[in-house]
């Protein structure tokens, strides 16, 4: 309803209708719109356009008021001297001020509420900038629409809002704020973008012909009545759950426990993703010179009496990687198309799954599916710590800085062979601790997003807002370094693409082992010759 | 495998290059804005398409090389990728030669524990 009110209404010309009397009824020229229409053809104010509208059943002379037949002798109505003022100070914004006094003439409700509204005082006073007129939010009103409550029209509305409170240029001449709103970038806008019927726009929060300063008592979001608005919606809200919610800019000053969370998180993606961009392709360069020289030596073969292969992940270990990567997958495709709403491939990727609530299904059965996967692994390290049969070689060591010196410089040419790495390399303790690191940070405020009002209970609202901010970012973090790292190492090198088979089989062959963990294959070929002494 | 990789890699160029490269430069711009503020790090924001095309691209070419493999997988334990046997009359094979009389051993007949 407030939706359809707001396409009605109009206002600011409650100036107008208020000095005539309610009796008024403007003379209409011979032959209907048809004589305007005779000259007034083209894309402003065609046949086809008028009568697809709202209006079209209006008389042009109920706006443009005291034409008659005969071209533009018109006998416009008296003004009062509130409403000259009014139209001279409109002469810049239209050719035809005086038809913007008009709406009031039919939504006379929406013209009183304007007429009092923030919007209408900036229009009427003196301001930096002036305030909107109906057609600023409503458009063309020979072509204007009935527009249902759809995800598409709230959109279009909210759009409507930020086409000026989120120019900056505009907003820095107005003085509103040291920064422009943000809202597409909240989680509310980014709902609304991807068609949400429950996310509330702008005027949902503000109202719209009645938007008060929201520093004023009266304002929905003004500090005294912002929990109340959000409980509208979300059951139980309380003040930090209030506080948790903005669309204003991240600034230091204002916010500064989520600024710094976002500084952080973007060092720490850039230059993680930075150092492992920069460790792939050199390991390209390794890969393509050792196929180019062909070398033959790694070829000789396997001692008599080494296992022809060895496990490397037992069942328990790689249904845990199973559950991770199904979840994992999953969770990204569901949870990316909102970290960027903006995009219309977001749209698209978001209808294949479902629209926004089968996105949301998925990404909750998937969270719930990863720590699953979390609380298998902790259940299985417990259980082989309590039968003494935990082995700590994924614990990083010093050793691992002298093989990652070594590595980076086998990789650049500088040393001829690469280091014997021992059970697990560098490269997988990194990949293991993080998601180590990646499941604690995105589980843990997963489950605040999950729940946020329960959370806000316990939580201050900054917090709540930084974890909005860590968990998208974090996201980019382990997306970006799977598929690029992670995928590079395990699927993509050319010594073994298509893929490590090590995550279906869990065994690796002798011949691998000697080449990727030399320093276990020599521990194996050790063994075995003490087991079996050459004769 | 091979015919998989170029279908990931055909479906990544068709439908997917545009998207990551949108998704990288968002990401690229959500970086810079949080070590610049305020300002774009043109570098940083270059890094992020990179990053885009790279990881969307790698789930595409890894998801077709997989299935390719799969696929392939199936096809050889099928046994269509073996030529077909086409059924000749062959002459009736001669009878096996006659077993040659066993040689005795020393010390015991051979085989026996």
């Amino acid at each position: 309803m407030r939706l359809h009110l707001m396409f009605l209404g109009a206002g600011l010309l409650a100036l107008a209708p208020a000095a005539r009397g309610a009796d008024y009824k403007a003379p209409h020229p011979p032959d209907g719109n048809r004589s305007c229409l005779v000259c007034h053809q083209g894309e402003a104010f065609g046949v086809e356009k008028i009568s697809g509208s709202v209006h079209k059943d209006l008389s042009c002379t109920d706006c443009h008021e005291g034409y008659e037949w005969r071209a533009h002798e018109a006998q416009e109505p008296e003004l009062s001297a509130d409403q000259v003022a009014l139209v001279e100070k409109l002469r810049t914004r239209s050719e035809v001020p005086r038809a913007l006094l008009a709406c009031g003439n039919c939504h006379s409700e929406e013209a009183d509420t304007l007429g009092k509204s923030l919007h209408t005082r900036w229009l009427r006073e003196e301001r930096p900038v002036p305030g909107p007129t109906c057609i600023s939010c409503h458009e063309d009103p020979h072509g204007i629409r009935r527009v249902a409550e759809t995800p598409a029209a709230k959109r279009l509305l909210s759009s409507r809002c930020q086409r000026c409170h989120e120019d900056p240029a505009l907003v820095a001449k107005a003085g509103l704020s040291a920064e422009p709103m943000n809202f597409r970038d909240s989680l509310h806008g980014r709902l609304v973008t991807l068609g949400s019927d429950r996310a509330p726009g702008c005027f949902d929060c503000h109202t719209n012909h009645a938007v008060q300063d929201p520093a004023s008592a009266g304002a929905p979001v003004a500090a005294g009545n912002k929990v109340r608005t959000c409980r509208r919606c979300h059951d139980g809200a309380t003040q930090s759950f209030a506080d948790a919610f903005t669309h204003r800019p991240l600034t230091r000053e204002a916010q500064p426990a989520p600024y710094w969370v976002h500084t952080f998180f973007s060092w720490l993606t850039t230059l993680t993703l930075f150092a492992l961009f920069m460790h792939v392709l050199l390991d390209l360069g390794a890969e393509i010179r050792r196929w180019w020289r062909r070398r033959k030596e790694d070829e000789a073969p396997v001692p008599a009496g080494v296992p022809h292969d060895v496990v490397r992940f037992d069942l328990h270990q790689r249904i845990q990687h199973w559950m991770l990567i199904a979840s994992v997958v999953a969770l990204t495709l569901s949870g990316w198309p909102i970290r960027a709403a903006a995009l219309s491939s977001s749209g698209s990727l978001m209808q294949m799954l479902g629209g926004l609530e089968g996105a949301a299904l998925l990404h909750r059965v998937c969270a719930a599916l990863m720590g699953a996967a979390a609380v298998y692994h902790l259940v299985y390290l417990t259980q082989r710590l309590v039968q003494r049969r935990l082995v700590l070689k994924m614990v990083p060591s010093p050793r691992d800085v002298t093989d990652l010196a070594h590595n980076l410089a086998f990789l650049a040419g500088l040393r001829p062979d690469r280091p014997k790495f021992d059970k697990f390399s560098y490269m997988e303790k990194f990949d293991y601790w993080a998601v180590f690191w990646g499941v604690a940070i995105m589980g843990g405020t997963g489950l605040v997003r999950w729940f946020p009002v329960a959370f806000s209970h316990v939580l201050p609202g900054w917090v709540l807002y930084a974890t909005q901010l860590a968990h998208g970012e974090e996201a980019t973090l382990a997306a970006s370094a799977l598929f690029v790292w992670h995928f590079y190492n395990v699927h993509l090198r050319p010594s073994i693409f298509p893929m490590n088979w090590v995550w279906l089989t869990g065994r690796m062959s002798a011949e691998s082992l000697r080449e990727e963990h030399g320093q276990e294959y020599d521990d194996l070929v050790a063994k075995s010759a003490k087991r079996d002494p050459a004769p | 495998m091979w015919i998989g990789t170029g279908v990931g890699i055909l479906a990544f160029l068709f439908a997917a290059l545009r998207p990551a490269l949108d998704f990288g430069l968002q990401a690229g711009r959500t970086l810079s804005g949080g070590i610049a503020h305020g300002h774009e790090i043109a570098v940083v924001v270059l890094f992020g398409r990179m990053l885009g095309v790279l990881g969307i691209g790698s789930l595409f070419v890894v998801m077709g090389a997989v299935l390719g493999t799969g696929g392939g997988k199936i096809v050889h334990l099928l046994g269509l990728d073996r030529p077909d046997v086409v059924a000749v009359p062959q002459p009736p094979a001669p009878p096996p030669p006659a077993p040659a009389a066993a040689t005795p051993v020393a010390g015991g007949t051979p085989g026996a524990a």
